[in-house]
């Protein structure tokens, strides 16, 4: 009996010291909850905001960002805008796209219609891409939210946004508390409703906010003017910071800010020392 | 006894009705009326049945279900191996053990059939909508499977009650030919168990919106369905081995005279030496299967290795770790056994050493989810000696040196008793050793040349080469070892029973570390469907769709193993009970 | 034997050992379409 005790004891801190690994030695993470459908309302959203939902999206409930990302899995996508149109003219392109639109579309809903040389399934020879179709499975965007991507797809590839906003939401769309189409939005007067608005950290460092496609702005105001500064929101190719991609940088900031955002961006950059 | 396995008998009946009624009823109705889509469900289409958690019960049923599933069918396997032995060597212990093994089963054979029962009723109570739509996929193969545990338990029946009746030479070859009976049946009950889960990772023969095409094969026969049946086949029998291992363990910590100390310490080491050789092709298995998880779906890879469930592999590694060095453990203390295990002590720290840095580069994680606070303070997302350890070549590398070492602990203990004969034994020997060595280099050439300098597809590729060279290299010094030991003189008898104590706490260790991490395995390789019940076909929309931290799983499965502990306890228990006889006096009339 | 020579022979040894892992590597990379030792 005492040997049956004390091999009962022995498994019995075995499986506790497992579990307590397990609970202290790692850390908890909370996974995300099931995806669940946003409702969107299209009747009330600009150009701006419809591009801000694309980017949720692409990094959010499309989970493109788990392939296309700085580990080489997927093709980068911010280059879109000085290869989509070679694809196109690729001897290989088998689809039937005949615009950079169309063959954005079709590489989110068909994306084995091309692939890019080196990122096909193993032993398919690139005819067959590991990606799965973005309209239906697991990620299954709605139109409206595949247009919302498409469209960001673009504007952050550097390329003109062609995608326009769709009004038809496929069922009923509450149009009556939206406000009217074309009505300006209400100016941001802090820095991180901006930031959060035009997504710079999904780029760049900002203190705690980590991105690594863009420089890092956690101490900007040390080395840089405020000159500089303006210039590189409005004009971010005219000098491309060592070791970064040109055209990574939306261009079209100073068409989408109001005169006070900007001045309070410079105002704030400036600062960080 | 008698009462448990009419237990069996009646869980596959009840079993078989219930398919009929609840699988394929409407499965043979929705024949005629043609295949409708998945349903798509909303949280009201999970009944709460008496206030518990549905998820909870499944996910605890299941596992126990599995268990115990895997123990009764690793059983016959090895009992059908170990009479072969026995009666090609013609020496009687092996059939004593063999059966002693298959007793052993025979209860936990009951009890799977009853927790099958359970885990049916489980799923048509929790999850009646999931389980009509897989029941009208899976008709036939339910049906059948059903009809099959029927001719299992005959068969199992006849190959226990008649072990002692079906002796001599004809008589014992058609006993041997139950066994083999036994196993086709066992092993194609799992394969047919394993197409229905393997469907809801990797559906096939359905269409996007889950609408069946009737082509029963194509859903059994999906993607994931090989790659999981030889990882399961393969850790059933190392599982098995460890559980009986246990038993002899046990039987010997409370062994009253010496003649029963060595029955079960020969009994436990037979068992842990089977658990060892199923273990050792075991990583490869998996590595097989998580590749070809990818190769299914790149997302539910990414999710499997590089998302949350990275950590659960940190967790695996620790186990992994426990496994290999109480196994080597238990082979250095069985030395003991042999007069002549002095003359190699001094090989075991060093064994010892490279196992532990071994297990150490394993346990280094690789790219993980930090927060920044963490990040600035390691100065990026890996650290800067110890990251280069973390990726998967450093991972391989350490996995086959663990593998060879453990193979050299076991070359060691082969020859512990004996003393060559032959005139070149010298020769051999270094021979041996050059092998080792050469083996050794080339694998670290393979991991840190391929692991470090060239890119990705090259580090895949030299893994195979890698696994090549451990293979050549136990193979061939198996070859050598019994060219060189020919003819050997023993040092002495090997004194069976001269084992310390603690040795057998080796064993439980193993034991409940298998227990543990198959219940660990079982979770991701649920857990990777993540909100789906069929992975893009159909989804969970209960409230406990969400995953669950890591944490809470171990919690939930240490819950689940102790309570299979407690049952397995109970069989062995039976198992004794039943040869004790307690004599009444003047209780029965004369 | 003497030292000497046994040095040798072991040396011997694990070279022919080490020659017979080479060509398995190369023919296992070959197999998978690659060279041993890779140029970018």
């Amino acid at each position: 009996m005492r040997q049956f005790l004390s091999v009962i004891a022995f498994m019995l801190i075995v499986i506790g010291s497992f579990s307590a690994y397990s609970n202290l030695g790692i850390p908890q993470i909370e996974p995300a909850p099931p995806p669940t459908e946003e409702v969107i309302d299209l009747g009330s959203m600009d150009m701006g905001q419809f591009l801000a939902l694309g980017d949720r999206i692409f990094n959010g409930k499309g989970t493109c960002t788990l392939c296309h990302n700085s580990l080489g899995r997927a093709p980068m996508l911010d280059q879109i805008g000085s290869n989509a149109q070679a694809r196109l003219d690729d001897a290989r392109y088998a689809g039937s796209a005949t615009d950079i639109e169309g063959y954005l579309r079709e590489s989110l809903t068909d994306p084995s219609a091309y692939v890019v040389a080196g990122f096909g399934k193993a032993g398919t020879n690139d005819t067959e891409s590991p990606m799965p179709g973005t309209e239906s499975g697991s990620i299954a965007l709605s139109g409206p939210e595949l247009a919302a991507v498409l469209a960001f797809l673009q504007d952050n590839g550097g390329l003109e946004v062609t995608v326009e906003i769709p009004t038809d939401m496929g069922d009923e769309a509450t149009d009556e508390n939206a406000a009217e189409p074309g009505e300006p939005r209400a100016p941001f007067t802090s820095f991180q409703d901006l930031s959060d608005e035009f997504a710079c950290e999904a780029c760049h460092t900002i203190g705690e906010e980590a991105g690594d496609l863009g420089p890092n702005l956690s101490a900007i105001g040390a080395t840089r003017d405020r000159d500089y500064i303006r210039r590189a929101l409005l004009d971010p190719n005219a000098e491309i910071a060592e070791g970064f991609e040109e055209g990574m940088m939306p261009d079209d900031l100073g068409t989408q800010l109001y005169a006070t955002e900007l001045e309070l961006l410079i105002d704030h950059l400036s600062q960080l020392k | 006894m008698r009462k448990t396995l009419s237990f069996g008998f009646l869980a596959s009946l009840v079993a078989l009705v219930v398919c009929v009624l609840a699988g394929t009823g409407p499965a043979l109705a929705q024949e005629a009326a043609g295949f409708g889509p998945a349903p798509v469900l909303t949280a009201a289409d999970y009944p709460t049945v008496a206030g518990v958690n549905g998820r909870l019960v499944i996910w605890i049923v299941a596992q126990l279900h599995l268990w115990f599933a895997a123990f009764v069918l690793a059983v016959p396997i090895f009992v059908f191996i170990i009479e072969a032995i026995g009666m090609r060597t013609r020496d009687k212990r092996y059939d004593d053990m063999a059966y002693e093994f298959i007793k052993v089963s025979i209860t936990a054979y009951s009890i799977t059939a009853i927790l099958g029962g359970l885990l049916l009723f489980s799923l048509i109570l929790f999850y009646p909508h999931l389980f009509g739509y897989l029941s009208t996929i899976f008709s036939k193969s339910m049906f059948y499977y059903a009809l099959l545990f029927f001719g299992e338990s005959a068969v199992l029946y006849l190959y226990y009650y008649g072990w002692h009746w079906l002796q001599g030479d004809l008589r014992k070859w058609i006993h041997l030919s139950l066994g083999l009976l036994l196993n086709a049946i066992g092993t194609t009950l799992m394969l047919l168990a394993n197409a229905w889960l393997t469907f809801m990772m990797s559906p096939a023969g359905v269409d996007p919106a889950g609408v069946f095409n009737g082509n029963e094969w194509e859903a059994i026969h999906n993607f994931l369905w090989n790659p999981i049946n030889i990882h399961r086949f393969v850790a059933n029998i190392a599982y098995g081995g460890s559980i009986v291992g246990a038993y002899a363990a046990f039987k010997f910590l409370t062994a009253r005279t010496s003649q029963e100390k060595a029955h079960y310490d020969w009994m436990g080491y037979n068992a842990n030496f089977i658990a060892i050789c199923a273990l050792l092709p075991l990583p490869f298995a998996g590595y097989y299967l998580a590749a070809e998880i990818y190769a299914y779906s790149q997302q539910m890879g990414i999710t499997l290795m590089g998302g949350i469930f990275a950590w659960l592999f940190i967790i695996q590694a620790v186990l992994i770790g426990a496994l290999f060095l109480s196994a080597n453990y238990y082979l250095w203390c069985g030395m003991g056994r042999s007069d002549g295990a002095r003359r190699y002590y001094w090989a075991i720290k060093y064994i010892a050493i490279v196992l532990i840095g071994a297990f150490l580069v394993w346990f280094t994680p690789h790219t993980l989810v930090l927060t920044n606070s963490e990040l600035k303070s390691l100065g990026g997302p890996h650290h800067s000696i110890l990251g280069p350890l973390g990726i998967m070549p450093a991972k391989n590398t350490a996995v086959n040196l663990m593998i060879i070492f453990t193979f050299l602990s076991f070359l060691i203990y082969r020859r512990s008793n004996k003393v060559a004969t032959v005139s070149w034994e010298g020769m051999g020997n270094t021979l041996q050793v050059a092998l080792f060595t050469a083996g050794i280099l080339n694998i670290l050439f393979l991991g840190i040349y391929h692991g470090y300098f060239t890119n990705t597809v090259y580090k895949v590729a030299a893994s195979i080469p890698q696994v090549l060279t451990t293979f050549v290299v136990i193979v061939v010094s198996l070859v050598l070892d019994s060219f060189i030991y020919r003819g050997a003189r023993d040092v002495g008898p090997l004194h069976w029973g001269r084992i310390p104590d603690r040795a057998q706490y080796a064993l439980f260790l193993l034991a409940v570390a298998f227990t543990w991490l198959m219940g660990l395995m079982g979770y991701i390789r649920s857990g990777i469907r993540q909100h789906w019940h069929v992975v893009d076909i159909m989804r969970d929309n209960s409230p406990n769709a969400f995953t669950p931290t890591l944490g809470y799983a171990a919690n939930v499965v240490s819950v689940a193993a102790v309570i299979f502990l407690t049952l397995v306890i109970f069989v062995f228990w039976i198992a004794k009970v039943s040869s004790v006889k307690t004599l009444p006096a003047g209780y029965w009339k004369e | 034997m003497g030292f000497a020579r046994k040095t040798l022979f072991f040396a011997a040894a694990v070279a022919a050992c080490g020659a017979g892992f080479l060509v398995l590597d190369v023919v296992m990379m070959n197999m998978q379409g690659l060279d041993l030792i890779f140029e970018k």
